[in-house]
């Protein structure tokens, strides 16, 4: 793996602990009642490990963290990541189950929380004491050398149980100075209880960034927190992006802002709208929990193709592969491979699907694209959602692309209805609102998209979509009849 | 949605009338000839597909729709067997 090979960087907290020198009162964030400088932060981690350590752990072992207050999580995740443990976030709205099998599975030592309940799968509890690590004195002496942190990071998939796999500081880090790049004074929503949420924390602090707390607000208070701080970068999941403009109605969004987003396929109508409307510029993340980023899709990008994820990033290389598994030239369709600095090394006790994603060294997400001659990479879609009507294959994406935007479509996605004689019949769900028409739109469809329209349109009063906020095509074709 | 899935259909003279639906309303073969509209619309007279200038692409089309808008699969070879609307009607109305 290349990240085994690579020479290890210096720490995670080594590179925090060198800003807190030489920037001790930057703020590394800001909370509602005022600013938490370098230097203060990493005394109290500091103090945190020292606790930690006191308690019996050991670098290398296994930590789950189950706590409510975001800011006591922040400081033990760090604390964890000092000592050179292992930690995997196990979140309070997880059912106790769940909860469970994952720190039997990862076998966990301790689970740091508030309440002996959450101490679960025969793991000790761990109580931390934030106020007294607020005031303790520098336990820098008492502690081990800085180690190397450890996150345990889930994907779920469409379907099966989840996969679990390790991510190593090279991955908790990935792209943290071309991400700074775009905004050193950030926010993101959701809350830090979350894997992608922490890797932008982690990020932001060894790039010296600082990062704004915020908890839900609606958009109007939202735009005003970014303009009292002077944020120029703010994350939003795609559906808060797509929702930004019409939920901020006459208020203006502050000028110079980055917004950052990630997603396999944010639509070209959504990417437009929101650089015209909010004129700011938008960078669209593509990647995967198992290799990192791989390209980013900046304001330039999206108007060039629909299907377009940006460039992709020095020291990554991306390949569309055919049948066979040689590698295409550019401008070929096939199935693509990653190779990133980030990769990490397969999945924990799977290697079923080690064997499908991991192989020679190449992380194989089962999406469809293609290079096109300067580094751009486009994705059509899941390998998985592609459609055969006769000989023709189609992806659900190339239909939405041209249905999205198109008047009374609020959201839509395609699926198949199986046909004996013809295999898949490309099939549009929308979801309405006013002003739609259904005969229009397959007019439209056809216009523009021939044999690979949708033959028929049906309307639903929402899509299915997993937590992580993918459409579920299997459930649209197994419960949506035509 | 606009369109409901028709029930299981068996009458010959529903059948003929689903068919010409499927006819006009075939996104490869626009119908335009007043004579020929006619013919379709008429439960008496019949219309072979060649003179509606159906082509393989239309015949697809043409399953494709009897398959989505009635529930009725229908493949190509039945169509080129049956080669009318009357016809096919007549086979759809036999095969149940």
């Amino acid at each position: 793996m290349p990240s085994d090979a690579a020479p290890l960087a210096a720490p995670l907290m080594a590179r925090v602990e060198a800003v807190a020198r030489a920037a001790p009162d930057r703020p590394a964030f800001i909370r509602a009642d005022g600013p938490v400088g370098y230097g203060p932060l990493t005394r109290q981690v500091r103090a945190l490990a020292a606790q930690f350590l006191r308690a019996g752990l050991a670098p290398g072992d296994a930590v789950g963290i189950t706590l409510a207050d975001d800011w006591t999580h922040i400081l033990c995740s760090l604390a964890l990541i000092r000592l050179g443990c292992r930690q995997v976030g196990l979140p309070w709205r997880d059912p106790a189950p769940l909860r469970e099998g994952q720190a039997r599975r990862i076998g966990l030592v301790a689970i740091i929380a508030d309440a002996p309940e959450d101490a679960l799968g025969g793991a000790a509890l761990l109580r931390p004491d934030p106020a007294a690590a607020a005031c303790a004195p520098d336990a820098q002496d008492s502690l081990p050398p800085i180690g190397y942190g450890e996150l345990v990071m889930a994907t779920s998939g469409t379907t099966g149980r989840p996969k679990l796999m390790i991510a190593r500081e090279p991955m908790l880090l990935d792209q943290a100075a071309r991400i700074a790049g775009f905004g050193a004074v950030f926010l993101h929503r959701p809350s830090f209880d979350g894997n992608h949420s922490k890797r932008l924390s982690y990020r932001s602090l060894v790039t010296g960034g600082t990062e704004v707390l915020a908890h839900d607000l609606p958009a109007r208070d939202l735009a005003a927190l970014v303009a009292r701080h002077g944020v120029s970068r703010i994350h939003l999941a795609p559906k808060d992006l797509a929702a930004l403009p019409d939920a901020l109605g006459a208020a203006s969004w502050p000028a110079g802002t980055t917004i950052v987003t990630t997603g396999t396929r944010v639509p070209q109508t959504v990417r437009r709208d929101v650089q015209g409307r909010l004129r700011c510029a938008l960078q669209v993340v593509y990647g995967t929990t198992e290799a990192g980023i791989v390209s980013i899709a900046g304001p330039h990008d999206h108007e060039d193709h629909a299907d377009s994820v940006g460039r992709i990033l020095p020291g990554v290389a991306a390949e569309a592969l055919d049948d066979a598994g040689t590698p295409l030239p550019d401008g070929q369709d096939g199935l693509l491979r990653f190779r990133t600095p980030a990769l990490v090394a397969g999945y924990l006790d799977d290697p079923e699907a080690d064997a499908e994603y991991f192989r020679d060294g190449w992380f194989h997400p089962g999406d469809v694209g293609r290079r096109l001659p300067g580094g751009v990479l486009l994705v059509a879609g899941r390998a998985d959602d592609r459609m055969t009507l006769g000989v023709i294959k189609i992806f659900p994406a190339e239909i939405e692309a041209v249905a999205e935007g198109f008047p009374g479509v609020a959201e839509c996605a395609a699926y198949p209805m199986a046909s004996a004689a013809f295999g898949d019949i490309p099939v549009l769900a929308v979801v309405p609102r006013e002003g739609f028409d259904a005969a229009a739109l397959l007019a439209h469809c056809r216009a523009r998209l021939g044999l690979r329209a949708p033959r028929r349109v049906v309307v639903v009063p929402a899509l299915p979509r997993n937590a992580q906020g993918k459409v579920l095509r299997r459930e649209l074709a197994g419960t949506v009849a035509p | 949605m606009d369109h409901q899935p028709a029930p299981p259909l068996r009458d010959a003279a529903q059948l003929r009338d689903l068919v010409a639906a499927a006819v006009r309303e075939n996104p490869v073969v626009a119908v335009s000839d007043p004579a020929l509209l006619a013919r379709l619309a008429d439960p008496a007279a019949d219309c072979s597909f060649d003179d509606l200038g159906f082509d393989s692409l239309a015949r697809m089309e043409l399953c494709i729709w009897m398959q989505v808008e009635a529930g009725l699969e229908v493949t190509e070879s039945e169509v080129l067997d049956h080669p009318s609307v009357r016809s096919l009607a007549a086979h759809l109305a036999a095969r149940g």
